[in-house]
């Protein structure tokens, strides 16, 4: 979006901080409270495909933008803080910038006692609605992650092989790159090709992800208790049952250091304090949303802020 | 020559690919949930204008193509090679048949093209969007037809073939679109 004038950034400003206000309100209806969490912090949460911004202050000590809140708010869960959210900048180093890509970002993201994680991403949907306001007359379809790739590719979740998934690249022109690997494939389908058909002004739930794309979530029957929220081919929100077995996300950080480092980038350091006192965060379900997306989306511009 | 990370991509940028260097011409960031980000790009290869799709992964590095534009009077053509020369060092180059390409019907002694250079050889020329260029043949127009905005085929000094409203008269200077070959305005 341009910003033609003064009066038009004013007006823009001012839809903007009700929009702010409503996401509040709507926090506040539900007895959720607003915390505010570190956003530089000695410890990040280890992503294979999410950098953070490492700073040095004179004395070499080292800290990490955050990527999410998601530290900070589940280290108060894990001492008993109740449904919580934030609204907080979000940062990514390497990112390529671009209408929907900056390094940094605002992040809202919210945590449910006891809620399984398909009534939160419900929960997601009322949200967008209440804020939307009608606009869009949004319209929501709900799908498994298997079920997508069936879908739109008929691939059989069973049979996944690089020659399978190569073959629906060259049918779908989609041209890879030099050294890949299955999970790699999956994501340049659902990133360039899969999310492209997705009506416009529909909310599009997608569930039960792969394990390899558990990240912090739980895992039953080898599938993740996840969902992603897809407004047309924009990528919105992202939630989890969460995980709080204590042994298996040190597992996953120290996987997702190994694989880091396959990559050449660096391990990162694990918040032993998080780990330790993981097991006490009760049942919870948490979810995180891109709102400069959402607002775009709602207000049909072309570009965040 | 330096390498760009796919951080840094963005339409115009020059890059070396199998040995061809190419030009991006559009550069779209995939980053599916908290999955492998990717660039897809459109690139043109410079030498023979094809166009490719291709997809990085984020992180990538790939090589500069060393690329650049500079001015270059025409001179003469020897019968084999189209021979420019830089205003200013007097310095001359020689342009194949190939990388001259299209543009050769546009060019006119002492004015003035871009050439686009890898590794200190041509391989392209581009014309200016507007010439203006003096009509050496065209049949004489009917008189009453300029109403019905009647065209004709009309040459020019550089030899390039055009329509022309039927009231140009050969030994006019026209002024003339050269992505389209189309004719704009009358010089007085």
């Amino acid at each position: 979006m341009s910003v033609a004038s003064n009066k038009n950034l004013h007006q823009t400003l001012r839809t903007k901080s009700i929009f702010l206000q409503d996401i509040r309100l709507f926090m506040q209806n539900r007895d959720i409270m607003e915390v505010i969490v570190p956003v530089l912090d000695k410890f990040c949460i280890p992503d294979l495909h999410i950098e953070p911004l490492q700073i040095l202050d004179d004395n070499n000590n080292e800290y990490f933008l955050q990527t999410s809140p998601e530290l900070g708010i589940k280290k108060l869960l894990c001492q008993g803080a109740g449904d919580c959210y934030s609204i907080l900048p979000a940062f990514r180093a390497n990112e390529n910038i671009g209408p929907i890509h900056k390094q940094e970002f605002t992040m809202l993201e919210w945590y449910r006692i006891g809620l399984d994680y398909m009534d939160l991403s419900d929960e997601v949907v009322e949200l967008f609605k209440l804020l939307d306001n009608n606009k869009h007359n949004l319209r929501v379809k709900k799908i498994t992650h298997k079920d997508l790739f069936k879908k739109y590719c008929g691939l059989d979740y069973k049979k996944i092989t690089i020659k399978i998934l190569k073959k629906i690249c060259a049918e779908k022109n989609i041209s890879l790159p030099f050294a890949t690997n299955k999970q790699d494939i999956l994501d340049l389908i659902m990133g360039s090709y899969i999310n492209k058909k997705f009506a416009k002004n529909t909310l599009t739930i997608i569930y039960n992800y792969p394990k390899e794309q558990a990240s912090l979530s739980v895992l039953v029957n080898n599938m993740s208790c996840r969902f992603e929220i897809y407004w047309g081919d924009t990528e919105l929100a992202n939630g989890f049952l969460e995980l709080r077995n204590k042994k298996e996300q040190q597992q996953r950080f120290e996987t997702t250091n190994i694989k880091r480092g396959q990559k050449n980038l660096s391990a990162l350091p694990i918040d032993d304090d998080f780990i330790n006192n993981l097991e006490n965060m009760k049942n919870t379900s948490g979810v995180a949303v891109g709102i400069d997306r959402l607002f775009m989306k709602i207000e049909n511009h072309n570009a965040i802020l | 020559m330096a390498n760009y990370n796919t951080s840094g991509f963005k339409s115009g940028l020059k890059i070396m690919l199998d040995n061809n260097p190419y030009e991006i011409i559009e550069n779209e960031f995939v980053k599916p949930g908290k999955g492998q980000a990717f660039n897809r790009v459109k690139i043109r290869n410079l030498l023979n204008n094809k166009i490719l799709e291709k997809t990085f992964k984020s992180g990538e590095s790939v090589p500069a193509a060393d690329v650049m534009n500079q001015s270059y009077e025409y001179s003469y053509f020897d019968g084999e090679f189209w021979v420019f020369m830089d205003g200013e060092t007097f310095e001359q180059v020689s342009v194949t048949r190939q990388a001259v390409g299209d543009c050769k019907q546009w060019l006119k002694e002492q004015d003035k093209y871009d050439i686009t250079l890898w590794n200190n050889e041509p391989i392209s020329v581009s014309a200016p969007n507007f010439v203006e260029l003096k009509i050496t043949q065209t049949d004489p127009g009917l008189k009453g037809d300029t109403a019905q905005g009647g065209i004709k085929p009309a040459t020019v000094e550089t030899g390039a073939r055009i329509n022309v409203p039927l009231f140009v008269e050969e030994g006019e200077t026209v002024k003339i679109d050269t992505r389209n070959s189309s004719y704009v305005s009358r010089i007085k």
